[in-house]
């Protein structure tokens, strides 16, 4: 065999093995600031932030625990050291039993299947299905075309409120198929013939 | 670093309501999970490869920045400000990920895994006409464990079925012939003597292909790799063409180029193409096709008898 192409893995350096964790946990930790921060441009400063705090403290990582729940860790202490810093209005309207709330449901989403986050949010979106029509409307025009409450209520002729209340209900949809999905056995892998 | 035009859009617009924060504890829970959904559908929406990557490149930077003095803020904004102004077009032009990161994340996704591909190896004469066609099923798991099932052939001619694989440690062949008019061959020894053990059945071993995992990851240390381009396959999956050119030298086959092609949602490595020469003229090319992770006993990569 060829030496050089064989045998042992490759060490990988610690930034390299950083940019392969930051590349995996990008995503989950932006949802969850955007989540919870109130100005999107500050959530992304703050996906920035963790990731940095995460490198310089890389030396207390416990590798035997996931990732994922560490660094969302880092960028909560983050949010709440900014919530110290500015009025706690400015920064976030969720109390701090919200955020811990909040950090138990991505530590959840973790679990769901897929190897990916996109993967795991098209398992989140297959609850579409599930939702009204109109819950299914408000949900598109909200998140995919970027329409604020009373952009959606003129455009599909009912109210503010009703847009509120039909989004609140489809999350909540969104919600309860995600928690099917966690209670659901794990799909079998193809077996070997 | 901001990747996409940001929007002022925000769950308080029908969260933030004072009916709501004044609710019992239990409503925590269920404010929690509206956020929740809110978040992972803001962040899903318009997150393409480029704005991936542009916010994984941007925080690799960082890191490698010394922070700036606060006292200094001023030249810092001031150079930022210069930045932007010289940025301004190539913010504007679609970038490709970069083929190192991309070439990482698939070699990751490989890790700890049994992986099963179908492989097409082609054998070329000087003239660049094929010669010989084989095909194989690899299974492979890190470590130098792989097992590949086959047959020998000559041309339309088929000798036998066969099999050989490594568990790590120890490499057996396997033959057998189909009709029983061929004697049945075992041989097996440790890894170094897998040129003799497995003479005679091609040059697939030689490679040190088999452990895709290890092949995969070290591509990066000896091979030049640059994104090619973006494209779209038969079943509408958005991949990107990876090319890996100059390969060190060495004596016998010389693997001089590879071609891996990762999809872009999965970051997964759905096809990998490989060349190499003898250095007289036979090319060998190896198509690796990637068919999924599969669940397998660790014992079929043992020798079987």
């Amino acid at each position: 065999m060829c030496s050089a192409l064989t045998g042992a893995a490759l060490i990988l350096d610690s930034k390299n093995l950083f940019e392969i964790l930051v590349r995996e946990h990008i995503a989950s930790v932006r949802a969850f600031l955007l989540a919870s921060v109130r100005n999107a441009a500050q959530a992304e400063d703050l996906v920035q932030e963790a990731f940095l705090t995460a490198w310089s403290n890389l030396a207390r990582y416990d590798r035997s625990l996931p990732f994922g729940p560490w660094v969302r860790g880092i960028a909560c202490r983050l949010l709440w050291n900014h919530r110290r810093k500015q009025s706690r209005s400015r920064v976030t309207f969720l109390e701090d039993s919200d955020l811990r709330a909040l950090e138990g449901q991505f530590d959840r989403f973790d679990r769901v299947t897929g190897d990916t986050f996109a993967d795991k949010v098209d398992a989140l979106r297959d609850g579409m299905g599930r939702l009204t029509e109109l819950q299914r409307q408000v949900i598109d025009l909200h998140y995919d075309q970027n329409l604020q409450c009373a952009e959606i209520a003129a455009r599909l002729g009912i109210g503010c409120e009703a847009v509120k209340k039909h989004l609140q209900r489809g999350r909540a949809a969104l919600l309860r198929e995600m928690d099917r999905r966690l209670e659901e056995p794990a799909l079998p892998m193809r077996k070997e013939a | 670093m901001r990747q996409e035009p940001l929007t002022s859009w925000s769950i308080e617009e029908d969260l933030n309501d004072d009916a709501l924060r004044a609710a019992p504890d239990a409503q925590s829970d269920w404010l929690a999970g509206q956020c929740f959904v809110h978040g992972v559908l803001r962040a899903a929406h318009g997150d393409t490869a480029a704005s991936h990557e542009g916010r994984v490149a941007a925080i690799m930077a960082a890191i490698d920045r010394p922070a700036p003095s606060r006292h200094r803020w001023t030249v810092v904004a001031a150079a930022a400000l210069v930045l932007c102004a010289l940025a301004w077009p190539v913010l504007f032009v679609e970038q490709l990920p970069e083929a190192r990161a991309s070439v990482l994340r698939g070699a990751k996704l490989l890790d700890d895994v049994d992986r099963r591909f179908s492989v097409e190896a082609i054998g070329v004469s000087d003239h660049g006409i094929g010669e010989n066609h084989q095909l194989f099923q690899l299974t492979a798991r890190p470590g130098n464990r792989f097992v590949v099932v086959g047959s020998l052939d000559l041309g339309p001619i088929r000798f036998a079925a066969m099999r050989f694989g490594c568990d790590g440690e120890q490499v057996w062949f396997h033959s057998f012939g189909d009709s029983g008019e061929l004697a049945e061959v075992r041989r097996a020894g440790p890894m170094e003597e897998a040129p003799s053990l497995l003479r005679g059945i091609g040059n697939v071993l030689d490679l040190g292909l088999l452990d895709v995992h290890s092949f995969v990851t070290q591509l990066p240390r000896e091979f030049h790799l640059e994104t090619r381009s973006r494209i779209v396959d038969a079943s509408g999956q958005k991949l990107l063409h990876i090319e890996a050119t100059g390969g060190p030298a060495r004596p016998g086959f010389h693997l001089h180029r590879a071609d891996l092609y990762c999809c872009e949602v999965t970051g997964c490595i759905v096809r990998l193409e490989v060349q190499a020469d003898d250095g007289l003229g036979r090319v060998q090319r190896l198509n690796f096709v990637d068919q999924g992770a599969i669940q397998v006993d660790s014992s079929i990569y043992r020798r079987p008898w």
